[in-house]
Formats: C-alpha cells, sequence, structure tokens
C-alpha cells in the first residue's frame, strides 16, 4: 500500500482510540486535587501505564536511536544507564514524600518549608522549563509526523494540538487512560521496529557481526567497537559525569515523574511502578537500540543530516511491511503521552501554585476546575505559536530542561526530605541560585565543552552549598 | 454515586455527531470525487493524445509512401519505431491471429479489436477500485491496429499526492468537531447528571449538604430554575415533617399526660395520709436531733413528689394561654433578679441582651415558667459556674445559650421526653414543660448543641394576635 495512505489509516484509527479513551476523564474530576493527581487513586497498572508512557518522548525515541546510530551501544551508559539511576533515586523519596499529602512539587516544599513564597518560586521554575518543554515536543512531532506523512509541518502541529488539549481536557485521569493506550502502542511499535529491523538484516547474530566488523563513529571517519562501554574516540568517563549531574539528578527531581509517585494509590503500588516500570523500559530501549545498530548496517552514512531522523528515515526507506504504520502510531503515542503530561504540570504550577497564591479569597472548585481547563488551552497555544519556528537537534535542548530542573529542585526536594533542620531560606536560595547559576553556565560554557562539563555541574555544585550553608555553620 | 449511563450525554452527542461528521465526510467525499473524476478525465485525455500522438505520424508516414517517397517496408518500420518509442501504445500487426489466441492468456482487451476507432472501452470485470480502459486505432491500408490500455483507480498514488491535502483537511475538521462535540456534550449534560444523581440520594434518604456542582442554585437558566424548585420542595417537605414531628410529640405528651394524671392521683392521697401520719408520728416521739432530721428528710422527700404530681398534674391538664403583648427583655429582667438572688452556689452570670423591642404575643406565666425552667437547665448544665446569655436573633426570637457540658446527639433527640433527665436531682419534666407550654402558645423551640461547648435555645413566639 502507498505508505502516507497506510500512515493515514493507522493515524485515524489512533485517533478514534484517542477519542474514546480520553473521554473517561471527563466525570471523574470534582476539584482540583482529583484533575492534578486523580484523588491518589490510580492503580498499578494504570501507574506504570502513565510512568512509563510519560517517559518516551517522541524526542527522547528518536534522538536515542540516533545516538545508538552514532556512538553504538556505548550511548546505553550516557543515557539509559544515568536516566535509570534517576529512576533509582526516585524510589528513594517515595516513602516520605508520600506522607506529605502534596499534589504538586512546589506545594510539597510550602508544607515542608512553611513558606508560600518557595511554592510561588518554584511554579515559576517549573512554567519556564516546562513550556521549552512542551514546545520540543511540538516541535518533534511536527517534524516527524511531517516526513512520514508528507504532511506541512505546521499541519502536524495543530495535530498533536488538538490531541494534548482533549486528553488534558479531563485531567490526570484521562491523561492517565490515554496513557494505557499510548504504552502498549509504544511497546509494540518499538518492537515491531526491532523485529522488522533484524528481519532486514538477517537476525541479530549477523547484525552483530557484521556492525563489529565495520562500525565508525560517523563524525571521526575512525573505527571502533559498538560494544565497548567507553570507545576510543567517543564518550569518556568525564561526560559520563556531567550526564549524571544533569540527566539522573534532573529525572529524579522532574516533577512530571514525582506526580505519578502522588497520584499512585499507595506508597507500595509507587515502589511497584518505579521497579517494573524500569524493567519494560528496558525492553523499550533494547528494541530501540537494535534498530539504532541496525541502522548503521541499513543507511549509507550521509543520508541523513541530522541522527534524529535515522529512525523515520529507515522507516520510509527499509522497511516494507506495513506494520510500520504501527510504528509511527508509536511515535505519536510517545508525543501525546509526554506532552500531555507536561500540559498539566503547567496548568498545576499557574493555577494550583501560582495563582492560588496570590488569591486572598478562596476560589470555588468549579470555577478553579474551570479556569484550569482554559489555562491549558491557553498555554498550548501559546506552546504551539512558540513551536511555529522549527528546531533541529532537539535531544540537546531537553537536556537543558532536565538540567534546569536538577540545579533548582534536587536538593530542596531530597534534602527536604532527610534533612529536617535546613531552613526555607536556605531553600529559596538553593532554588534560585542553581537556576541563576544554570543560566550563567549555558552562557559561558561552550557548545563543544558542555559534552564534558554540562551546565547543570557547577549549578547544581551550587545549589546544594547554598541549601547545606546555613547548617554548617 | 449514580449508575453512569449517560443516557442523555449519549443522545446529545449522537446527534451532534452525526450532525457535524456527516458534512465533513460530504465535503471530503465529494472534494475527493470531483478529483477523481478529473484524474479520470485527465488519463482519458491523456490515452486520446498519445493515440492521435501515434495515428498522425503512421498517417504522415503512410502519406510519404503513398507519394511514393518511401517504400512500404521503410515506411512500416519507420511507423512501427516511433509505436515502440511511445509510452503504453501497443501495435498490433494481424489482429486476426490475436482473436484467435486462447482466451487464458490473450489480452482483456482482445475483444474490443474490431471496434469502432477512438472508442474507449472498459473492461467489465473490473470495479471502480481498479478500471481498465482501452483505446483502440485501425490503420486500414496496413490493416494494423492501436492499442492504448490504461488504467485507474481511488487509491491511485498520484490520485492520493493531489487529494493529500484534502483528506487531511477533512481529518482534522473531523477532529475538531469530535473533540468539541465530546466536550460539548459532557459539558451540556453534566449540570442535568449532577441533579439526576443527587435527586437520586434523595431518594434514597440521603440529604447531605450540597455543593454547587451537584445542585447548581446559581445558574440562571432552566437547569437553575429546576434546582430552585427542588429546594423549594425540600424545604416544603422538611417544613411537612416538623410539623409531622411536632404532632406527634403533643399526641405523645397528652398521652402521657393522661397516663401520668391517672396515676398521679391514685398517688397524691396515700402520699397526704403518709405525709399527715408522719409528722403526727414525728410530734408525739421524743425525737433526738439525728432521728428529727430523718423524718424532717422524709416529709421534704414527700414533699418532692407531691411537686412532682403538681408538676404531672399540670402537664396533664394545661391551662389554657391567656395570651397578651409582653416585653421579653422585661420579663426577662425580672426573674433573672430572682434567679441571681437564690443562685448563690456556683459563679453564674447572667447576661441579658434581648432587645427592649423585642415583644411576644403570649401567655405571661407561661413566658416566665419556661425562662425560668430553661435557666435552671443552664445552670445545672454549668458544673463549675459560667455566663447565660440572652440576646436577640434576627428572625425574631431569642436566643438562650450556657456555656455547659452540652448535650450529644443521641441525648438531643430525648430531651422534650417526660421523667428523662441526665441529672441525678432533676426529675426530667422541666423540659417536657418547657415544650408543650411553647407549643400551647403558638411558639417553636429549637435546640443546637455540642458536648463540651455549651449549648442554645431558640425561642420562637407569635408577635401579635393571630399570627
Amino acid at each position: 500500500m502507498y505508505d502516507p495512505l497506510l500512515y493515514l489509516g493507522f493515524f485515524v484509527i489512533y485517533t478514534i482510540l484517542i477519542l474514546i479513551f480520553g473521554r473517561h476523564g471527563f466525570d471523574r474530576s470534582e476539584n482540583i486535587k482529583d484533575y492534578f493527581i486523580a484523588r491518589r487513586s490510580l492503580g498499578l497498572w494504570t501507574s506504570i501505564s502513565t510512568f512509563c508512557a510519560t517517559w518516551f518522548s517522541a524526542i527522547s525515541m528518536l534522538g536515542f536511536t540516533g545516538l545508538i546510530y552514532s556512538n553504538g551501544y556505548s550511548s546505553m551508559l550516557f543515557t539509559t544507564v544515568v536516566w535509570f539511576l534517576g529512576a533509582g533515586i526516585m524510589v528513594l523519596a517515595i516513602d516520605r514524600l508520600y506522607d506529605y499529602g502534596a499534589v504538586t512539587v512546589p506545594e510539597f516544599f510550602r508544607i515542608r518549608y512553611e513558606s508560600t513564597t518557595i511554592q510561588v518560586i518554584s511554579g515559576f521554575v517549573i512554567f519556564i522549563s516546562f513550556i521549552v518543554y512542551l514546545v520540543f515536543q511540538i516541535q518533534g512531532f511536527g517534524l516527524v509526523i511531517g516526513k512520514l506523512l508528507n504532511i506541512p509541518y505546521t499541519v502536524g502541529l495543530f495535530l498533536v494540538f488538538l490531541f494534548i488539549i482533549y486528553t488534558t481536557f479531563g485531567g490526570l485521569y484521562s491523561v492517565a487512560r490515554t496513557d494505557v493506550l499510548n504504552f502498549v502502542l509504544i511497546m509494540i511499535g518499538t518492537v515491531v521496529a526491532a523485529v522488522l529491523v533484524l528481519d532486514a538484516i538477517g537476525g541479530i547474530r549477523i547484525m552483530h557481526a557484521m556492525v563489529s566488523k565495520r562500525f565508525f563513529l560517523t563524525n571521526e571517519h575512525q573505527q571502533t567497537s559498538p560494544f565497548s562501554p567507553l570507545p576510543e574516540g567517543g564518550w569518556s568517563i568525564v561526560s559520563f559525569i556531567s550526564s549524571f549531574f544533569a540527566m539522573t539528578l534532573g529525572i529524579s527531581a522532574n516533577p512530571q515523574y514525582v506526580i505519578r509517585i502522588f497520584s499512585a494509590k499507595n506508597k507500595k503500588t509507587a515502589y511497584q511502578m518505579i521497579s517494573i516500570s524500569i524493567i519494560l523500559i528496558s525492553i523499550a530501549y533494547v528494541a530501540l537500540a537494535i534498530v539504532g545498530v541496525g541502522g548503521k548496517l541499513l543507511v549509507p552514512v550521509g543520508s541523513v543530516p541530522h541522527h534524529d531522523e535515522i529512525f523515520p528515515f529507515m522507516m520510509n526507506e527499509f522497511i516494507t511491511s506495513p506494520l510500520k504504520g504501527l510504528i509511527l502510531i508509536s511515535i505519536v503515542a510517545a508525543t501525546v503521552s509526554t506532552a500531555n503530561s507536561q500540559l498539566l504540570i503547567l496548568a498545576s504550577s499557574v493555577v494550583y501554585d501560582i495563582y492560588q497564591s496570590f488569591r486572598k479569597n478562596k476560589v470555588s472548585d468549579r470555577a478553579l476546575l474551570f479556569h484550569t481547563r482554559w489555562l491549558i488551552v491557553v498555554i498550548a497555544t501559546l506552546a504551539l505559536l512558540i513551536a511555529l519556528t522549527p528546531l533541529q537537534d532537539l535531544i540537546r535542548y531537553t537536556g537543558h530542561v532536565w538540567g534546569m530542573i536538577a540545579a533548582t529542585f534536587f536538593f530542596p526536594l531530597f534534602g527536604g526530605l532527610y534533612f529536617p533542620e535546613v531552613h526555607r531560606r536556605n531553600a529559596i536560595f538553593s532554588i534560585i541560585g542553581g537556576f541563576v547559576t544554570y543560566i550563567i553556565s549555558l552562557i559561558l560554557i561552550p557548545e563543544d565543552f558542555s559534552r564534558y562539563v554540562h551546565p547543570a555541574v557547577p549549578s547544581v555544585i551550587i545549589s546544594g552549598i547554598l541549601f547545606f550553608i546555613k547548617v554548617r555553620r | 454515586m449514580m449508575k453512569k449511563r449517560r443516557t442523555i450525554e449519549r443522545k446529545i452527542m449522537i446527534s451532534f455527531l452525526i450532525v457535524v461528521l456527516i458534512p465533513c465526510l460530504a465535503v471530503g467525499v465529494s472534494a475527493y470525487w470531483t478529483g477523481y473524476k478529473t484524474y479520470k478525465d485527465e488519463r482519458f485525455n491523456e490515452a486520446e493524445n498519445r493515440l492521435n500522438n501515434v495515428v498522425t505520424y503512421i498517417k504522415l508516414v503512410e502519406q510519404h509512401y503513398l507519394q511514393g517517397e518511401l517504400a512500404e517496408e521503410d515506411a512500416k518500420s519507420l511507423a512501427k519505431k516511433w509505436v515502440l518509442q511511445s509510452d503504453s501504445a501497443i501495435l498490433i500487426e494481424d489482429p486476426h491471429v490475436y482473436e484467435k489466441t486462447h482466451e487464458s492468456i490473450a489480452p482483456w482487451w482482445v475483444s474490443f479489436l474490431d471496434k469502432q476507432n477512438g472508442k474507449y472501452k472498459r473492461n467489465e470485470e473490473t470495479n471502480e477500485m481498479k478500471e481498465q480502459w482501452v483505446v483502440i486505432y485501425h490503420i486500414k491500408k496496413w490493416d494494423w491496429v492501436i492499442v492504448i490500455p490504461f488504467s485507474f483507480s481511488y487509491l491511485s498514488q498520484p490520485l492520493i499526492d493531489i487529494q493529500k491535502n484534502t483528506l487531511l483537511v477533512m481529518i482534522l475538521a473531523a477532529i475538531i468537531a469530535v473533540e468539541l462535540t465530546i466536550i460539548l456534550s459532557h459539558q451540556l449534560s453534566r449540570p442535568l447528571k449532577n441533579l439526576a444523581a443527587f435527586c437520586q440520594q434523595l431518594g434514597k434518604g440521603d440529604v447531605r449538604v450540597k455543593t454547587e456542582t451537584e445542585f447548581p442554585l446559581s445558574r440562571k437558566d432552566e437547569i437553575g430554575v429546576l434546582a430552585h424548585a427542588i429546594q423549594e420542595m425540600l424545604d416544603n417537605l422538611e417544613e411537612k415533617k416538623q410539623l409531622e414531628k411536632k404532632m406527634e410529640r403533643i399526641e405523645r405528651l397528652a398521652s402521657m399526660g393522661q397516663m401520668a394524671s391517672g396515676i398521679a392521683h391514685e398517688i397524691r392521697n396515700p402520699l397526704a395520709g403518709i405525709k399527715t401520719t408522719t409528722q403526727v408520728i414525728s410530734s408525739r416521739l421524743k425525737l433526738d436531733e439525728r432521728n428529727l432530721a430523718l423524718f424532717q428528710g422524709i416529709t421534704s422527700e414527700i414533699d418532692r413528689v407531691d411537686r412532682i404530681i403538681t408538676n404531672l398534674m399540670n402537664l396533664s391538664r394545661p391551662r389554657e394561654p391567656n395570651a397578651r403583648l409582653i416585653s421579653a427583655y422585661d420579663v426577662v429582667d425580672q426573674i433573672l433578679i430572682l434567679l441571681e438572688k437564690e443562685n448563690k452556689d456556683k459563679p453564674i452570670t447572667f447576661q441579658n441582651r434581648i432587645s427592649k423591642e423585642a415583644t411576644f404575643y403570649i401567655d405571661l406565666d407561661h413566658f416566665k415558667q419556661i425562662i425560668i425552667n430553661l435557666t435552671l437547665n443552664a445552670i445545672n448544665a454549668m458544673d463549675v459556674g459560667g455566663t447565660v446569655d440572652f440576646s436577640s436573633c434576627n428572625e425574631g426570637g431569642i436566643f438562650i445559650r450556657d456555656e455547659g457540658r452540652g448535650i450529644s446527639i443521641e441525648d438531643i433527640k430525648k430531651i422534650y421526653d417526660p421523667f428523662y433527665t441526665t441529672s441525678s436531682s432533676g426529675s426530667g419534666l422541666g423540659l417536657t414543660m418547657v415544650h408543650q407550654l411553647v407549643l400551647q402558645n403558638k411558639g417553636e423551640i429549637e435546640i443546637h448543641s455540642e458536648e463540651g461547648m455549651g449549648t442554645i435555645f431558640r425561642l420562637y413566639f407569635p408577635t401579635k394576635e393571630g399570627e
């Protein structure tokens, strides 16, 4: 079948399913807490689905495949390993964090440090970081869908805009329900992609045998081993430490995952959610890694201008099975699931953390829900307008968002849980200090050098010093 | 929670979906159909142009041959070369051989070889999904046939490329329409669903505090009107319930009063005999101080029983009220002066904050009795003293508020029952009497109490005759 028609067919089926699944939460939210954390009622498999689906985005799927294509399996040490370490650190927070009964991370700060100021400041930090993050997601979707369906970039943006507005309308109930669908599609899509690539090459043994004979770092024109954790001319241990500061600490304090702890029905569910999710996510990453390495054999060097595009390029050029429609939908599902979670976090930071803190009179639940839904439309429209100018090399920019979260939230969050003597002033200084240092580092550290010293490194250190400095005195 | 059948929502949604999706589909399908027709015409024109091109050239060569400028073989060779070069045209030099070819291996257009020149013929075995056509031309001079077969379908790649934007616009329009339909149908039906769920709960007797979402009284549309109507109905029901409760109490008091009156009558006479006998024996015997106190105790207990009997008699045969306009402030003030003098055991403060303009149309003695009983009740409830506050309420009644130990929810239901008391010294008739007198004077009494927080009685009486 003609490819765009095949993709269009799958896309229409996905749209119908999203419309049905997204309807789930419309009736369920009675108040703003229901809307943002689903009344702390999410069961194990729903929590796992929403955690995993939020974890995968189009940017991470394409970016990860591109990295494996460029550097071989060694990229996994600097991506999946540091990401999973972040999830591991998050486990340390569950027991204490859950007891606070907060709805948002800034609200946890307010309760822990008894300060509305810190809630407002952290609400602003989330807004600034996540609006950028959301724009990247929308742009990633526009680029992929534009290439695969051969439609204008703007139309692609508008499609994701419609999806995320609709799925966010019902709050976390709707987001979680559509995430069940999205997660199933992501898993099927990635595994199908790996199977089709292996089928095109002749099996995993042949692939590894072939790739070990001729694997070049595309930038260096230098042969290396795709299996070496630290290949010559590739990544180094310094880069690993740098990634740890930006990615590991960024993920562990990322509100988009922390909120999944809040929404789990109990602590046990939260623990199981993270543990089982890591196993399932690993399967998807292995599948994507196979696609990346397979790309090295199937795609001639120089066929794509950016390595992020290797996955869609392979789908168009080397995979003939109609099942590739599922792969496209898995990328769409990854974008929708991440973007709607981010939109929800953005809305919670504005309505719950900033707007409510400034209002003297209590607003009724009905009015607050109404305002939140309208705000979601406004924020999504704003992100859509910003996204109209496309950016390349998206995964690099998302790294900065995580770095920013690490620099501002890591110490106030984990330090707040484990060091009861730390005062609110330290937490405020830590957030502001981390934020300012990150911006300065971003400007001052040259782009080539940032691979070794990510802006997150100095900013997390400064944030930590500011957090503890008074205690030491 | 009401079982979520979403009937109204579904009805609204399905109707809207039909209304919005049919035009979307109709516009999309007609646009695609128009595109398909144009594409089809183009394919016909293209085939015709190719045929004309080939035929014109062959005729030119033929003319050269006829004019003797070319040998027949050369002319035919040139013509064949030209046909071979042209895209998709087939030259058949001996149509009769083709016609004799076995059906299974013959091309589908063989049966049309003898047809008229330039006519389009369709393979009847094909459907609209993939149509096959042919256009044929006979070169009579050489008995040649030029055949140009061509095909197209609804899903031809070039057609989809042309129509892709139409499809996209249609899909986008459909997504927007469906999303808006779902959201709107939800928004429109939600207040009704909430109201229905609320009524269902009412039916089950669950009258809890209503939120604005469940019971949208602030709405100004029909749903607001419905909510107000339900509210009014609920108020009427509540009023009726209160009235029934009041009637039930009156009847209960009357029957208990009759019974008590019978018992009292039977007890009073022997009690009088016992009292007289006790007094006689006491005067005849030379009693020491200790025994004299015992005898006095007997007499005072007999007096207490007698008072109870008198109260019971009053309860069973209440005096008809002689109502007149009285000043609540003045009456309460007079009573408080008396009670202040008598009450020296505990540090009790009385506050009379009743408005001086507050008047009731009531029997004066009954009102005094009510205030005395309630005040004594308040004093008894305050073990370590406190304040008894009398004040006016906005609706025209008066409050009597104490700082005593309060009454539990379970006890509140029984406080007006005769002989029900939580105090060892009380008779359990004080509040029964208050209640009876209030009802007799067409008044109302309400109580609000919390354990450990004190009790508030609220009294309402008519303010003029006939109210």
